[in-house]
């Protein structure tokens, strides 16, 4: 399977050839007829072989492409990839960008997991019911690929999920046949993996030749060789790429990403950004959010928390002082994101709350009215009115006779 | 060659992994013969009917059941089945964690609705092959839920199949008045 000597790169890999910016959540059908010269994309892409032969070369290991073979490249893996002569390769591919899967990634034992994902082989020939699972989603996948509206979106984000999840469990079953060692892979793919992997880690190439037993020149010739960029160049794109991954969640402070991904200062991550991606992290981030194709919105995970408190604690005696208390956010962040987010303030939302559960126990219950204002967290009974008629027009009993025949 | 001396492969993850679904997840199928009358949960329940006639009241307005009704209903949505003699009513039904469906919300790729409580709940009538495959996947979260403890892996397989059952919904559902 692996070749032990790299096969060198023939030309400058390029990026944005199947994960553009307009090709988020897009099935692509893809046809090789003769061969796609080196590829470095800065996201991970899925790709499924229909139909056809070939070979697909990854950081100088080349892998049999049959019909079948289903694919995870990563933003360290360069490839090319070659149809057999006189063969057409059909290939069905489909990005699945960091900030998603950042967002769908759970549990702390994941790191264990990215461990033996990272350490095995990027293709898989599927049979059997793996196949057909994978050939199911993508089917399913591809009859919502051209609509973009939010819930077509939740399906093919799900997707996606899946078909990552398939991956894993190829590569723990794999990983318990062929455990990991450095030796069995060509000097340059274990070092273009070593760099990604520790990226955020204060890497130097003298720590890293002497962790390999080699020397520095060596380390940048087999680089060069098969992902052709040198030790530098290799660290700085794998630290931008874990930058650009978290540019999504807009609570992440770029004084927080650039430490993150193991810079030093901020005024080498601004230089460094610019470099490789030709505008600054502010820029990308704006860009991030208005894409050609599939709108995306940025992650805040907090405004999120608050809604799940709120709606979990409305009918009790919450304020916005027990709120931040219980959460760990303070009363001012709390207002602003509201704010900022959702053009609302804490006193709208939770009387939002209170008062549908209030319409709902009028409608169903013969309660008091002064036991529903209680019961949906009004503190009198005087409020809960006051404010049901600033809402609904009308009083709680006016309410209640128009909409209580129905119920009972 | 020296050992691997660093322990933090893609530093970020700390970050991102902390996030912890919440776990409380419950499906299953159930038949319904007799009158249910109302009732209301303090987590999100989805159901879907899988056949028979009916109706469905929920707080003030009644809904006719048929196959492939697909409904969200919150903790104020307190809802009351009527089957027709004869016909009980076939559904499946989900319920999961309200911090489930936010997070769903938080989706880079999800607009932003979803974050005012609606009065009538997310409704949608499926055509015969989006109701199959929402059944299929409620049927693939109750054989997950049967187990006693659910793996890192399993538990992510649940919410990967909640974001599609919440996307069916999304996808079909009629935009309810305010």
């Amino acid at each position: 399977m692996a070749a032990k000597k790299a096969k060198p790169l023939c030309g400058k890999p390029t990026s944005g050839v199947f994960c553009a910016t307009d090709q988020y959540l897009r099935l692509q059908y893809i046809t090789v007829r003769d061969s796609i010269p080196p590829v470095a994309e800065d996201n991970s892409l899925f790709i499924y072989v229909q139909s056809g032969r070939g070979y697909l070369s990854v950081n100088g290991v080349v892998f049999d492409l049959r019909p079948g073979c289903f694919c995870w490249l990563q933003s360290y893996h360069i490839f090319s990839i070659d149809a057999l002569w006189e063969q057409e390769l059909h290939l069905a591919v489909v990005m699945y960008d960091y900030p998603l899967s950042n967002y769908m990634t759970f549990h702390n034992d994941t790191a264990q997991g990215l461990r033996a994902f990272a350490t095995t082989i990027p293709v898989y020939p599927l049979e059997g019911q793996t196949r057909d699972s994978v050939e199911r989603l993508l089917t399913e996948f591809a009859e919502c690929n051209d609509a973009h509206d939010s819930g077509s979106n939740l399906i093919k984000c799900g997707i996606l999920g899946q078909l990552a999840l398939i991956f894993f469990d190829l590569c723990g079953r794999y990983s318990i046949t062929h455990p990991y060692s450095m030796h069995q892979w060509p000097l340059g793919w274990s070092l273009s993996l070593f760099i990604s992997f520790f990226c955020s880690e204060d890497l130097i190439p003298k720590d890293v030749a002497d962790t390999f037993g080699i020397s520095i020149a060596t380390l940048n010739r087999e680089l060069r060789i098969t992902t052709g960029m040198n030790f530098a160049q290799t660290l700085n794109r794998a630290r931008i790429n874990l930058a650009c991954s978290a540019m999504l969640f807009s609570e992440l402070s770029f004084h927080f990403i650039f430490s993150y991904c193991g810079f030093r200062s901020e005024v080498a991550f601004y230089r460094t950004f610019k470099d490789l991606k030709g505008m600054t992290p502010q820029e990308y981030r704006i860009r991030s959010v208005n894409t050609k194709g599939t709108p995306r919105k940025m992650v805040c995970e907090t405004v999120e928390r608050i809604l799940y408190y709120m709606h979990s604690n409305y009918k009790e005696q919450i304020s916005l002082k027990s709120m931040a208390q219980e959460l760990y956010i303070s009363e001012n962040i709390i207002r602003t994101l509201l704010h900022e987010e959702l053009h609302t303030n804490f006193k709208d939302i939770l009387t939002s709350y209170r008062l549908r559960y209030a319409e709902a126990l009028l409608a169903v219950t013969d309660l008091p009215i002064l036991d529903i204002s209680l019961a949906s967290g009004f503190n009198s009974e005087r409020t809960f009115s006051r404010l049901f008629n600033a809402r609904n027009g009308m009083s709680p009993s006016a309410y209640r006779a128009r909409y209580m025949g129905i119920a009972t | 060659m020296k050992k691997l001396k660093y322990s933090r492969p893609f530093n970020s993850r700390d970050y991102f992994s902390e996030n912890l679904l919440p776990s409380e997840l419950f499906a299953g199928r159930k038949t319904i013969r007799q009158q249910i009358p109302f009732t209301q949960h303090d987590e999100l329940e989805l159901m879907l009917i899988r056949g028979g006639q009916g109706t469905l009241t929920v707080n003030a307005t009644e809904f006719p059941l048929s196959q492939g009704s697909f409904f969200c209903f919150s903790p104020h949505h307190f809802h009351k089945l009527v089957p027709q003699k004869g016909y009980p009513i076939e559904l499946s039904e989900c319920h999961v964690n309200s911090g489930v469906y936010f997070y769903i919300t938080a989706c880079p790729y999800f607009g932003s609705a979803g974050k005012v409580p609606l009065y009538p709940p997310l409704h949608a009538e499926l055509n015969p092959a989006d109701a199959l495959r929402a059944e299929i996947l409620i049927d693939e979260i109750a054989k997950e839920c049967q187990k006693k403890t659910l793996t890192a892996m399993e538990t992510q397989r649940c919410f990967f199949l909640l974001l599609r059952l919440f996307g069916i919904l999304e996808k079909f559902a009629r935009i309810p008045e305010p």
